[in-house]
C-alpha cells in the first residue's frame, strides 16, 4: 500500500497540465466507452461491493490525497477492493498512471482489459459524454446526482484535499450503478464549473456541434469552412438555393409540359432508373447555377412571376434567359445531359 | 448505381409517385396540346405544380418532422384562405400570436448565432418555434427532402424536354 505512495506523490508534482489530463481521459474514453467497470466490478463476486465502504474508507484515508487523485485520475471507478489479487492490481494500475500518457494509457488499458477478464462482466453501454459526475457532486451537492455510495467514500477525503481539487479535478470516476437513475450524467472536465445549468449547458453545446458536423456532411463543400456562424451561412445559402432550384424546376415543368402523353408507370420506372442528379459541389457555382440552367419560355412570364417569385439580387431572369420552348429545349437537354453525366462518373 | 432499383418505400420514391400523380391531374384538363399557352395558364399551372410538389414532399414524410406538419397545415390555411377569404385576416392574426409566445422562451442559448438562426428560421418551415437544437436536425432532413425533390422534379423535367 505505501510503496505506491511515494509514486503518487511524486507524479502529483509532476502534473499540473490539463492537456495531460485530457488526453488521459481521452484515451480512456475512447477505451472504455464500452465498457462500463462500475458495473462490472459491482456484480462480480470478487470485486468490492458497497458492504466494503468501511475498508475503501480506511484506505482511502490512509493515504488521502492519492487516494482522492488516484479515484480522480484514472477517471474509471476502480474501486479498491479488499481481496487479493485484484486488489494489487488496482494499485498496479495506480502506479502505472505516474507514467507518460502514451505509455499509462496503454499500461491501463492492458490492466483494464485483464482486469475486466477477471472480473465478471455486465458491461453497460454509456455514451462517452454522459458520466456520472461524482466530484463535482461533492463539490455541489444542488447537482443532485450524488450516489449514496460517493458521497460517503469521497465526503472524507474532501477535506483534506480541497486545495488540490480544482488542481487535480480531471475526468471523474464513473460511479457504481447497479440500478439506474433518471438522470442525464454529465462527465465535468478539469478546471470547468460543475455546477447543473453549466453541465446542462455544455451538453447542449456538444449536441449542437454534433449536428452542425452531420450538416456539414450534408451540404457540399463545407469541409474548409470552420466556426459554426460560416457553417449557417453555407446552410442557409444552401437551403436558398435547393429552394429556388425547386421553384425553377416546377416553372420549367409548367412550361414545357403541355404534351403529357406518358403512360405512367413507364414515366415512373424511368425516373427511378436515373441516376441520382448530383447537386453541384462547388458551393460558388452552386448560387449562380439556377440561373444559367433554368429556362423560362415567354418574356411575359417574367412579368406576372417575379412578383411572387424571390428573386435574389443578381437576378438571372433578364432577357438574355429567355427563349422560344423548341429552340431551348435543345439547349437544355445539352446542359442537363452533361449534368447528369457528370453525375454518374462522379 | 444506374441500373439500381430503389427501394419501393423510400422517401424518394413516395415523392415521386405522389408528384406524378398531382402531375397527371394538373394536366389532364389541358386536351390542346400544339397551342402555346397563354403566359396567364403557365402561371398558373406553375403554381399549382409548386404546391404540388411540396405537398406531396410533405406527404411522403408523414409528419414525422415539425417542418413537415407546418408546410402541409400552411398549405392547408392558404387553400382555406383562397376560398373562403372573410376568414383569412383572422386565422393569420391567431396563428401569428400563438407563435409568438412559444418561440420566446426555446431560443435563448443561441450562443453568437442569432441573427444566423433567425434566418434559418425563415427558410425552414415550421422553424419559427424550435430552439436551435431540435431546428438543425429539421435543417438537415429538410436539406435531404429538398435534394431529393430537385433530383426527382429535374429528372421528370429531363425526360418532358426530351420527349
Amino acid at each position: 500500500m505505501n510503496r505506491a505512495l511515494p509514486e503518487m506523490l511524486q507524479w502529483q508534482q509532476q502534473q499540473q497540465q490539463q492537456s495531460y489530463f485530457s488526453e488521459l481521459s481521452g484515451v480512456f474514453r475512447s477505451q472504455i466507452s464500452h465498457l462500463c467497470f462500475d458495473g462490472g466490478f459491482m456484480s462480480s463476486d470478487s470485486v468490492v461491493t458497497r458492504e466494503v465502504k468501511p475498508d475503501n474508507n480506511g484506505l482511502e484515508t490512509a493515504w488521502p490525497e492519492p487516494g482522492k487523485l488516484e479515484m480522480g485520475s484514472l477517471g474509471l471507478g476502480f474501486e479498491f477492493e479488499p481481496c487479493g489479487p485484484s486488489y494489487n492490481m488496482n494499485y498496479a494500475i495506480s502506479g502505472t498512471s505516474s507514467c507518460p500518457p502514451p505509455a499509462a494509457a496503454e499500461l491501463v488499458t492492458g490492466k483494464m482489459g485483464s482486469a475486466v477478464g477477471t472480473g465478471n462482466e455486465s458491461f453497460k453501454k454509456r455514451k462517452a459524454d454522459k458520466l456520472q459526475n461524482s466530484k463535482a457532486a461533492v463539490e455541489d451537492d444542488s447537482m443532485k446526482k450524488i450516489k449514496a455510495y460517493e458521497e460517503d467514500g469521497e465526503s472524507k477525503i474532501t477535506g483534506p484535499s480541497n486545495s488540490n481539487k480544482s488542481k487535480h479535478k480531471k475526468e471523474n470516476s464513473k460511479a457504481s450503478e447497479v440500478q439506474k437513475p433518471d438522470y442525464i450524467h454529465v462527465r465535468a472536465r478539469r478546471g470547468q464549473a460543475t455546477d447543473s445549468h453549466s453541465l446542462a449547458e455544455r451538453v447542449r453545446r456538444e449536441k449542437i456541434s454534433e449536428r452542425m458536423k452531420y450538416l456539414q456532411d450534408l451540404v457540399p463543400g463545407c469541409n474548409k469552412i470552420t466556426g459554426k456562424a460560416g457553417m449557417l451561412d453555407e446552410i442557409i445559402n444552401y437551403v436558398q438555393s435547393l429552394q429556388r432550384q425547386v421553384e425553377f424546376l416546377s416553372m420549367k415543368l409548367a412550361a414545357v409540359n403541355p404534351r403529357l402523353d406518358f403512360n405512367i408507370d413507364n414515366l415512373f420506372t424511368k425516373v427511378e432508373e436515373f441516376p441520382a442528379v448530383q447537386v453541384v459541389a462547388n458551393p460558388i457555382h452552386y448560387l449562380h447555377f439556377n440561373p444559367a440552367q433554368e429556362v423560362v419560355s415567354e418574356t411575359a412570364l417574367r412579368r406576372t412571376i417575379s412578383a411572387p417569385v424571390t428573386i435574389p439580387d443578381t437576378s438571372f431572369l433578364d432577357s438574355s434567359c429567355f427563349a422560344q420552348i423548341q429552340p431551348s429545349a435543345t439547349w437544355d437537354d445539352v446542359e442537363l445531359q452533361n449534368l447528369y453525366n457528370a453525375g454518374r462518373f462522379h | 448505381m444506374d441500373s439500381q432499383l430503389l427501394n419501393p418505400t423510400s422517401l424518394k420514391s413516395r415523392f415521386t409517385a405522389r408528384f406524378l400523380r398531382a402531375l397527371t391531374k394538373i394536366n389532364a384538363p389541358n386536351p390542346i396540346s400544339s397551342s402555346s399557352p397563354t403566359p396567364r395558364e403557365i402561371f398558373q399551372r406553375y403554381r399549382r405544380i409548386k404546391v404540388a410538389a411540396d405537398k406531396s414532399m410533405a406527404y411522403s414524410v408523414r409528419s414525422r418532422t415539425t417542418w413537415s406538419r407546418a408546410t402541409l397545415s400552411r398549405l392547408r390555411t392558404r387553400s382555406r384562405h383562397r376560398r373562403l377569404a372573410s376568414f383569412g385576416p383572422r386565422s393569420s392574426v391567431t396563428t401569428a400570436a400563438v407563435l409568438k409566445k412559444t418561440s420566446s422562451h426555446g431560443k435563448e442559448n443561441e450562443g453568437g448565432l442569432g441573427v444566423q438562426a433567425g434566418e434559418l428560421r425563415e427558410l425552414v418551415p415550421g422553424g419559427e418555434a424550435m430552439d436551435l437544437c431540435n431546428l438543425l436536425d429539421e435543417t438537415a432532413h429538410y436539406i435531404k427532402c429538398l435534394t431529393t425533390q430537385v433530383q426527382v422534379m429535374k429528372t421528370i423535367a429531363n425526360l418532358y424536354s426530351l420527349e
